[in-house]
């Protein structure tokens, strides 16, 4: 890889992360209209699939893992950031594991999966963390949920991707 | 002008899009007989699980957790009067309400407030949790020893 090449990659993960940070941000400063703990939208992760099937799985990573972390400093949640980042490792393995044997086409069902993952490794955490299997009661709640707001997400993304020549030039 | 309608819906509903191919639903269906009924079964799946929830037994004693530690338990059927109870971790705290049968965090300052959304639970042992404080109020079926607390 050329040296500007390697400029030219990283300033794209640079602004893919101000983006998916942003939207983070704004979906953060919402209040929580809904009485399950955890349950989002998770809009910001449209930015990570996209990444991950235009650039590729080590830059998703690299923008999932630098949003999380700079998320919870700027949003002062540093409690919650455990419950994400484990959510995060979980949801990103499962999409490292299917990305080369899928395309931009299969979008519709890998990230409601990849959510699913999300509110998986999110659970387990939380009922390590807590010391009681009694968070699992949300799990059914969540997983409707990330059914829904993934394949909304996954439609956004392959969408977007559609237009890659805009975006990543 | 209802089969226009159709196809737009298709189209809103996936990504195959080559272009200027017509795109056909039945093609696309059966292209993806196997990730379609594995999203359909996911969602009944996640819908029996919240039947499940809805049909779980009520249940009196609650078992409050902090920090992944067990604080104390109630038993809800026993009391008489209610009264409140402050978890206070340096500067989180959450007010809990006992009632007769009920439970509830009335007061918090945690950033999301989730708990306090959460009302009252007495129902089907619906647990009540603060993330960000590390709370936890869940109902169990026996418990192993009363400790007695006033408010």
């Amino acid at each position: 890889m050329r040296w500007s090449d390697k400029l030219k990659q990283l300033t794209r993960c640079g602004m893919f992360t101000a983006i998916a940070l942003t939207i983070f941000m704004i979906e953060a400063r919402l209040p929580s209209i809904s009485p399950i703990p955890g349950m989002k939208l998770g809009l910001a992760n449209g930015v990570t699939m996209y990444v991950a099937y235009s650039m590729g799985v080590s830059a998703a990573g690299q923008i999932l893992f630098s949003r999380i972390l700079l998320g919870a400093m700027f949003a002062g949640q540093f409690s919650m950031l455990l419950y994400s980042a484990m959510g995060g490792l979980f949801s990103f393995l499962f999409l490292a594991l299917v990305r080369k044997k899928t395309s931009k086409k299969d979008l519709w069902y890998i990230s409601p999966c990849c959510a699913l993952c999300h509110n998986l490794g999110q659970v387990l955490t939380a009922s390590q963390v807590m010391g009681t299997t009694a968070i699992f009661y949300f799990l059914p709640y969540l997983s409707f949920m990330a059914l829904g707001s993934g394949f909304f997400i996954g439609l956004l993304s392959a969408h977007l991707l559609e237009r890659e020549d805009i975006l990543t030039k | 002008m209802s089969e226009e309608k159709q196809t737009e819906v298709i189209e809103e509903k996936n990504q195959e899009t080559k272009s200027g191919d017509e795109f056909e639903f039945q093609t696309w269906r059966k292209e993806n007989r196997k990730p379609l009924t594995l999203m359909i079964s996911l969602v009944l799946l996640s819908m029996v699980g919240i039947w499940y929830t809805q049909t779980l037994a009520e249940q009196d004693i609650v078992t409050v957790y902090v920090q992944g530690e067990k604080l104390f338990q109630v038993d809800l059927s026993s009391v008489k009067e209610s009264y409140t109870y402050d978890v206070v971790q340096g500067s989180h705290f959450n007010q809990i309400l006992f009632e007769t049968n009920a439970v509830s965090v009335v007061e918090a300052n945690c950033p999301d407030q989730v708990c306090v959304l959460q009302g009252k639970s007495s129902e089907a042992g619906r647990p009540i949790v603060c993330l960000p404080h590390q709370v936890l109020i869940e109902f169990v079926s026996e418990g192993d020893e009363f400790d007695a607390v006033v408010g």
